[in-house]
């Protein structure tokens, strides 16, 4: 049974959701985001080896530095109000998903979701940092996201303003690191690299950008 | 006197007081005044020396608050994204106020301090303090994101964030509890730690935590 998601942006500042349950309805969200909840809803703890995320993933993915990701949700089940917020400036999404349709959400911008949509949480990519630690090495550095299947409705927020794009098969368009908000599954992203400011003490310092290659639906957000 | 908001994502008060006129408000907070405006210390009494001495050294609350006294403009800012609420409060009515979320008073209104006790868990044993204000008079409150305002009817009950509560009548009864998250000893050690807040009276959420970094 999926939830009714409706968003509250009074001001426009920093937008919460507000989810309309039903009796027995539910919604899934991160862990401490909640703003207020009626006293008939109920809270339990959905632990993300129910959704299918096995905790040997969930390790691996806290041993490369995803320390957003969480060993649980909270189920929040009708009837009654229940209101979100990520407690940033942007913008909130309800973006519905089709049967198997799936969207790459950067972690860290979730709020919530339909108890029918299959969350996975995923290494989107890594790359070499290039400016060197104090030991000069170059420290890899992770891409997390959320990966999120339909069918079933979500709600995310950016930070900042969203910019959506279609891209069409082979069309390319070039983000920043930190830009990029989501993307459809269909999309290829690669690291590319800009050639950086010649500075006389460490030499060429190339920055890290990302090549998003269509088809698909891609989300880019004004703030990091 | 004369309270204006200066609209923005960062809004600012303006206050322009008359000669004599005056307004107090939480130390540091002053964007800028005319020279003509005077500063001056208002002692917090509320309590004895021991409540003092637990909501300052144990709660961080400050000894003292600022007044400025006319004439001359002078503006105040909370440095956070949100809105700033202008509150005529009749003669006796009384309001509780988050922690850092007071702009200014008229010097007439009166202040107190309001102590919710805490859930004796390691980071909210002490509880929590609410500056309670007192008509009549004006206040201008400052909300982090957006505000929520809502009535409650006797015995309705709203559960919130910590950080969600911007203010509540003075009727309205505030009680931190732990909720639990999920059954059994995880479900307890995970519990959010939120605010019961149970009618009647108005009370105002604010879509940010003040004490999350949000810009």
């Amino acid at each position: 049974m999926s939830a009714t998601v409706k968003a509250d942006t009074v001001g426009g500042i920093t937008p919460a959701v507000l989810v309309t349950l039903a009796h027995g309805e539910k919604v899934l969200a991160a862990h401490g985001i909640m703003l207020y909840k009626e006293t008939p809803v109920k809270v339990h703890r959905r632990t993300m080896k129910s959704l299918g995320v096995s905790t040997a993933h969930l390790m691996g993915m806290h041993a490369l530095g995803d320390n957003e990701e969480s060993y649980f949700f909270a189920e929040f089940e009708g009837p009654g109000h229940v209101s979100l917020s990520r407690d940033r400036g942007g913008e909130v999404r309800i973006v519905p998903l089709a049967q198997n349709q799936s969207v790459r959400l950067r972690n860290g911008h979730l709020i919530c979701f339909d108890e029918s949509v299959r969350y996975y949480p995923m290494v989107l990519l890594k790359y070499q940092d290039p400016v060197p630690d104090s030991n000069g090495n170059h420290p890899t550095r992770y891409v997390f996201a959320d990966e999120l299947t339909g069918p079933g409705t979500i709600v995310f927020q950016s930070y900042g303003n969203v910019l959506s794009f279609e891209l069409k098969p082979g069309e390319m368009m070039r983000t920043s690191v930190e830009g990029l908000l989501a993307a459809a599954q269909s999309v290829q992203i690669r690291i590319n690299w800009l050639a950086g400011a010649q500075l006389a003490g460490t030499g060429n310092i190339a920055i890290p950008v990302l090549d998003v290659v269509g088809p698909g639906m891609v989300m880019v957000h004004s703030g990091a | 006197m004369e309270l204006e908001t200066l609209p923005g994502l960062v809004p600012t008060l303006l206050a322009t007081l008359g000669a004599n006129e005056s307004i107090y408000c939480e130390h540091g907070i002053m964007l800028y005044k005319d020279p003509p405006v005077g500063v001056a210390r208002k002692t917090i009494q509320s309590g004895g020396f021991l409540k003092t001495m637990e909501r300052t050294a144990v709660g961080g609350i400050p000894f003292f608050l600022t007044e400025f006294i006319g004439p001359g403009h002078v503006a105040l800012s909370r440095d956070g994204v949100g809105e700033v609420r202008m509150i005529e409060l009749a003669a006796n009515e009384s309001i509780d106020v988050a922690e850092g979320s007071l702009v200014c008073a008229e010097t007439r209104v009166g202040y107190a301090m309001e102590y919710v006790k805490g859930t004796n868990r390691p980071g909210r044993m002490i509880g929590l303090w609410m500056d309670r204000l007192t008509g009549p008079g004006k206040i201008a409150l400052h909300g982090y994101g957006n505000i929520i305002s809502m009535g409650l009817a006797a015995g309705e009950v709203v559960t919130c964030d910590l950080g969600a509560l911007l203010y509540k009548s003075a009727s309205v009864k505030a009680q931190t509890e732990n909720l639990p998250f999920g059954s059994g000893f995880l479900g307890k050690l995970e519990s959010f730690e939120v605010l019961a807040l149970t009618g009647p009276g108005k009370i105002a959420l604010q879509t940010v935590d003040p004490k999350v970094l949000h810009y």
